[in-house]
């Protein structure tokens, strides 16, 4: 089992951080498989680091910490050690390895040695947070300047991760379920990870291919940093419930399956939640037909199209409610101004 | 539409086109004095901009600059008068203090090759800000630019190096590259080495310069907008030993000025290139259609 030393609160991200630790054995039955849950395992990092680690493993080392992480929805979690515990143990099968899944590889590859010992001790930090952003957030932060995997990279892979997907009406296919089998209408990963990490960022435009992967990271972590994430009363599962509430009407679902538009929309809905969670599917439909027909008149030779349709589309979910009060010609006139 | 030949370096192209054009390499460098010769051959800006390898040198540059120039414009902006001899004296100063820089680094002095980075500051520090400044078309733009440097130019920021790092600050504050870091790898032969010139210079600068990226013992990763504030505060560190009590520079803990150096200058000359790029680009809005 997992035993917590102490508990604290983390009034930042609003959780509770537990340090405890287990043994290899248990890490290996309980805390393994929840690496193998993730289905875009990334690639072993092949380095002198891992095989130097896995020798001295067998040898007695004591790795650093692992970080597990919780979700909870809970309005005030316990601080109680023993209740900490309690759940953690409970609940081992949902939950998350945020940082250590090579360390977890290595620890398996090392066990396969008959001079292994399960008993050694493997240190853990466990964060237990209300949702999932939280968990984003720090994950970000804590692996700022670890640069096995870009934040880009993190977000993609727990976009997939973190989500139950069965749980909405609309369908989520991977690019690895793609290439099986196509389902008509389904929305890509890819696409709603995008619009993850623009809502996470607050802007439209992180896909800069002018700007060298590992400079662009290095702003994408900035912006995160910057956005005031940890203060936002709007959750991306609460935008992704909007969006699947108007893909029930097959005009809105073609909108928000064209990325640009989707991006757009995660970003406006963080500002105005409220006003989009009154609107009906009916009238968000007559909306965006209204935003395509005023964007019909835009002059694709004058402009990149992609940009602006991620700008006109945030601009357009953002200032929903003076939005209806046009017609399509007053909008032309609003997007002429905005460009 | 045929190939211009300017764009083909000449003893007649404008100094404007010969630095960006040497900052891309591979252009070969001949010192007229001494007679030597030697291949630029590091793309600086490619340390940060993405570039198409498919492509002629040329496009390459007129990418750099932006995606919808076409090099019909970039032709009138570099080669076209009145475009061409706009600050034709700031250019040719600046282009005489980047071969020099260029020389010495190659020759591996690498002692020198840093003067020459600090004059290069100390060039751009007056002459950028105005330069951005002088966007002659819109004197509102101008007049708002000045006022944020000036409003800038206080504290920490005060000074002519103070100034130019206003004027960093509000040349990218709209690119985000102010949370990017300007990366110095200390990767010296052994750890000893490494950790004592890590130390060295860690203690000579501020904490503030220091970007998350960096690595104990390995990797200062500067922020972006501190690059300035680095370049003279390691400067100054340096070339005094008596200093009215700061903490400077002790040989023992450079060991050896030019293998000390040695990893220091590229990245920071690679910053300002990018700086270089910025007022180009900045500049070349002012060709008329």
């Amino acid at each position: 089992m997992i035993e917590i030393f102490k508990v604290y609160p983390d009034n930042v991200i609003k959780s509770t951080v537990a340090n405890g630790f287990t043994s290899y054995n248990y890490a290996l039955k309980k805390i393994f498989p929840l690496v193998n849950r993730f289905d875009a395992q990334r690639k072993l990092l092949d380095t002198k680091f891992y095989s130097r680690l896995e020798r001295d493993l067998i040898n007695g080392c004591v790795m650093p910490h692992l970080t597990l992480a919780f979700v909870r929805k809970e309005e005030k979690h316990p601080l109680e050690v023993k209740d900490i515990e309690n759940y953690i143990n409970n609940n081992i099968a949902n939950g998350y390895v945020l940082d250590g899944i090579q360390r977890l590889n290595t620890l398996k590859r090392a066990s396969a040695n008959p001079n292994f010992n399960g008993e050694n001790p493997l240190l853990l930090n466990i964060i237990i947070s209300p949702n999932k952003d939280m968990l984003l957030y720090r994950m970000i932060t804590l692996n700022n300047g670890q640069k096995a995997m870009t934040a880009r990279h993190q977000i993609e892979i727990l976009t997939q991760e973190l989500f139950n997907f069965d749980e909405f009406d609309i369908e989520i296919q991977s690019e690895k379920d793609r290439a099986d089998k196509i389902k008509r209408g389904a929305f890509n990963l890819g696409d709603i990870s995008r619009g993850y990490l623009a809502f996470l960022t607050d802007n439209v435009h992180n896909e800069n291919n002018k700007i060298i992967d590992e400079k662009m990271d290095q702003i994408l972590v900035g912006r995160i940093l910057d956005s005031d994430l940890t203060n936002e009363a709007v959750e991306f599962t609460n935008v992704l419930d909007l969006i699947d509430y108007f893909a029930k009407d097959d005009t809105s679902k073609q909108w928000l399956k064209i990325n640009n538009n989707l991006i757009g929309f995660c970003v406006g809905a963080k500002s105005n939640f409220g006003e989009l969670k009154l609107t009906s599917a009916e009238q968000f439909k007559e909306q965006v037909t209204k935003f395509e027909n005023a964007f019909k008149a835009i002059n694709p030779s004058k402009v990149n199209l992609g940009k602006v349709r991620r700008d006109l589309a945030l601009y357009f979910v953002k200032n929903y409610n003076k939005i209806i009060e046009l017609n399509a010609d007053e909008l032309v006139e609003q997007f002429a101004n905005e460009l | 539409m045929t190939f211009d030949r300017r764009f083909l370096l000449s003893s007649a192209t404008p100094s404007k086109y010969r630095v960006l054009r040497t900052l891309i390499g591979s252009v070969s460098i001949e010192h007229s004095t001494i007679g030597t010769q030697f291949t630029q051959n590091v793309d600086y800006l490619s340390k940060v901009y993405e570039f198409k390898p498919e492509v002629s040198v040329q496009e390459r540059l007129v990418n750099y600059i932006s995606e919808d120039l076409t090099l019909d414009d970039a032709r009138r902006f570099f080669f076209d008068i009145p475009y061409s001899i706009r600050n034709k004296d700031f250019f040719q100063r600046f282009e005489n203090e980047v071969l020099n820089y260029l020389y010495y680094q190659n020759k591996k002095s690498f002692t020198t090759a840093y003067v020459y980075i600090y004059r290069i500051l100390e060039l751009i520090s007056f002459s950028f800000p105005l330069i951005y400044a002088s966007k002659t078309y819109d004197f509102k733009h101008t007049f708002n630019a000045l006022k944020e440097f000036y409003e800038n130019n206080k504290g920490a920021n005060s000074g002519e190096l103070g100034f130019l790092k206003s004027a960093v600050y509000s040349m990218f504050k709209d690119h985000d590259f102010l949370t990017t870091s300007v990366d110095i790898e200390l990767d010296f032969e052994d750890e000893e080495t490494q950790s004592i010139i890590y130390n060295a210079i860690y203690n000579v600068t501020k904490p503030d310069f220091y970007h998350t990226d960096t690595i104990d013992n390995r990797r200062l990763a500067i922020k972006f907008g501190e690059v300035s504030s680095f370049i003279a505060s390691l400067r100054n560190r340096f070339f005094h030993l008596f200093n009215r009590g700061d903490k400077n520079l002790e040989s023992s803990d450079l060991i050896d000025s030019d293998m000390f150096f040695s990893k220091i200058n590229d990245p920071l000359f690679g910053w300002l290139s990018v700086l270089y790029l910025e007022v180009i680009r900045f500049s070349i809005g002012e060709v008329s259609p």
